[in-house]
């Protein structure tokens, strides 16, 4: 993996949408609720193959999949009335009754930004050809926080940045992409050690700019910070060589034969993997990138129950914590091996 | 004591923040202070704006609380939490809500789609257009780009000129 790919993850956009005339998801009746939901699945059938998941008939294991694959949120999980419609290659995700009536995202891997637009534009299109939608000439679409107004729309980009968490850079980089109006926040671990070194950036402003004008900011300020990883990767290498490089073998070693590994342990291993694999360090050979990117999500918690299938009627807790570690060990051990190799 | 924020749970978390010599208490529950918590982003939070948008609003003048006719919510209770109940609290939250928006967005005037039939004539898709390379001259201006401002001035004028020809009906 070099350059570009070796830093961007996904690309994500989110725009936020409300029915006219009626209050926001915490003031609203229940009823009212899945009647949107209702109403949004029946706009969006002709346009795609999409499903309807109601948070109240959901098992807690396929919510938490859902949730680990960030195609819902912790707040819609505790939203009153709240449902997902999820098209079948799960890109597009809509959110119902979370803080607003309607979020309507799309999640693509890589630097897509553009595509993932108008992609969900498509979507916005084909519900708002069916419903009145809260707008205002003046500040755009209506949302239940201010902060949301105008757009309604967040584009954000997921980014793997090892070398500017471990040469204590990334401070220096939040400032920086901050001071262009835009936000970082750690996807995982909130600056834990766990966090897999996993950044989103995504844009503060959403009034005043219009759609296209978002997306190039969002794109400049991405390329900024690819161009300082990738430096950072250099002097990382050029300072500890020695030291960064043992980490990286001790994770491969790790990753490959461990009996018992936790979440938070995984996550912090396989990035180390995985800056392995990037340009000038070539320790490890990825011979199925998408397949290694998807490794992060299928090793967490609900998902390693889920594709091990042995969680007994979609109940999480029939699988203990223990049990779920040596199940993580395991298919971790085994898909590492069939799609990288230590060089 | 029931958390400020839900209403419903027993408050657990209690907290009292001092700002420009104010006191302000908090009192939160497990779910709606974990909730907090995570919404905090890693350095600048963005959630933490709406925790001081309450001092921000004393410090400008204290505003007298309006309620919406709509759905009851009371513009106090919007500064405090940060949400309001409905889409007609826009126009109910008046001018306090035009100083929230100001002072959260940096602007007051959306450009860019709008729901329905995107932008009904070519005029109007133009005008969009010219407002957004304005604002961008503006910009350029600011920072000392007078190259990108002239170009930009360029391009205002040839957009202005298909303008007049295409709408010129008089």
């Amino acid at each position: 993996m070099s350059g570009e790919n070796s830093v961007v993850i996904s690309s994500r956009v989110r725009l936020a949408r409300n029915i006219d005339g009626l209050p926001f998801p915490h003031k609203l009746r229940y009823e009212q609720g899945m009647i949107i939901a209702k109403e949004v699945y029946e706009a969006l059938a002709p346009t795609g193959t999409y499903n309807l998941h109601r948070m109240a008939s959901s098992n807690e294991l396929d919510l938490d999949v859902m949730k680990e694959k960030h195609l819902i949120s912790d707040d819609l999980l505790r939203s009153v009335g709240g449902a997902a419609i999820i098209n079948d290659s799960e890109t597009v995700s809509i959110m119902i009754n979370e803080e607003d009536h309607i979020r309507e995202q799309c999640i693509l891997r890589g630097m897509k930004l553009d595509e993932a637009y108008r992609e969900i534009d498509k979507a916005d299109d084909a519900i708002s050809s069916k419903m009145k939608l809260a707008y205002d000439d003046k500040l755009g679409y209506l949302t239940c926080c201010p902060t949301n107004v105008g757009t309604g729309m967040r584009a954000s980009v997921m980014l793997f940045l090892p070398a500017l968490a471990l040469t204590d850079s990334i401070k220096n980089c939040v400032d920086a992409v901050s001071r262009l109006n835009m936000t970082v926040r750690g996807v995982y671990g909130e600056g834990s050690k766990a966090d897999g070194f996993i950044y989103q950036v995504s844009n503060s402003k959403t009034l005043g700019i219009s759609e296209r004008e978002i997306i190039s900011s969002v794109s400049n300020c991405i390329g900024r910070v690819i161009e300082s990883e990738l430096i950072a990767r250099d002097r990382l290498l050029q300072q500890s060589g020695v030291e960064i490089k043992d980490r990286i073998c001790r994770a491969w070693g790790l990753l490959t034969n461990a009996y018992s590994m936790s979440t938070d342990e995984f996550m912090s291993q396989l990035a180390y993997v995985k800056l392995g694999a990037s340009e000038g360090y070539d320790l490890i050979k990825i011979n199925d990138a998408e397949r290694f990117e998807k490794l992060f999500t299928d090793a967490q918690p609900a998902n390693v129950v889920n594709i091990s299938g042995k969680a007994l009627d979609g109940d999480l807790k029939s699988v203990t914590p223990a049990q779920r570690d040596v199940l993580r060990a395991a298919y971790v051990a085994k898909t590492l091996k069939s799609i990288a190799s230590r060089v | 004591m029931l958390c400020d924020e839900c209403k419903k749970r027993e408050a657990v978390f209690h907290s009292k923040i001092i700002h420009n010599g104010q006191v302000r208490e908090r009192h939160l529950c497990a779910v709606c202070s974990k909730k907090y918590r995570e919404e905090e982003s890693l350095f600048k939070p963005f959630g933490d704006l709406f925790s001081s948008l309450p001092e921000l609003m004393l410090g400008a003048s204290a505003p007298k609380c309006t309620v919406c006719s709509k759905c009851g919510t009371t513009s106090d209770e919007f500064l405090r939490t940060g949400y309001v109940g409905c889409p007609e609290c826009y126009k109910a939250f008046g001018p306090i809500m035009l100083d929230v928006v100001r002072r959260t967005q940096h602007d007051t005037q959306h450009i860019g789609k709008a729901p329905g039939v995107k932008i009904k004539s070519t005029v109007a898709a133009a005008q969009n257009k010219i407002d957004e390379l304005r604002r961008r001259q503006r910009q350029a201006i600011e920072t000392d780009d007078f190259e990108e401002a002239s170009r930009l001035r360029d391009e205002i004028n040839e957009l202005k000129r298909s303008i007049d020809k295409g709408g010129d009906k008089k």
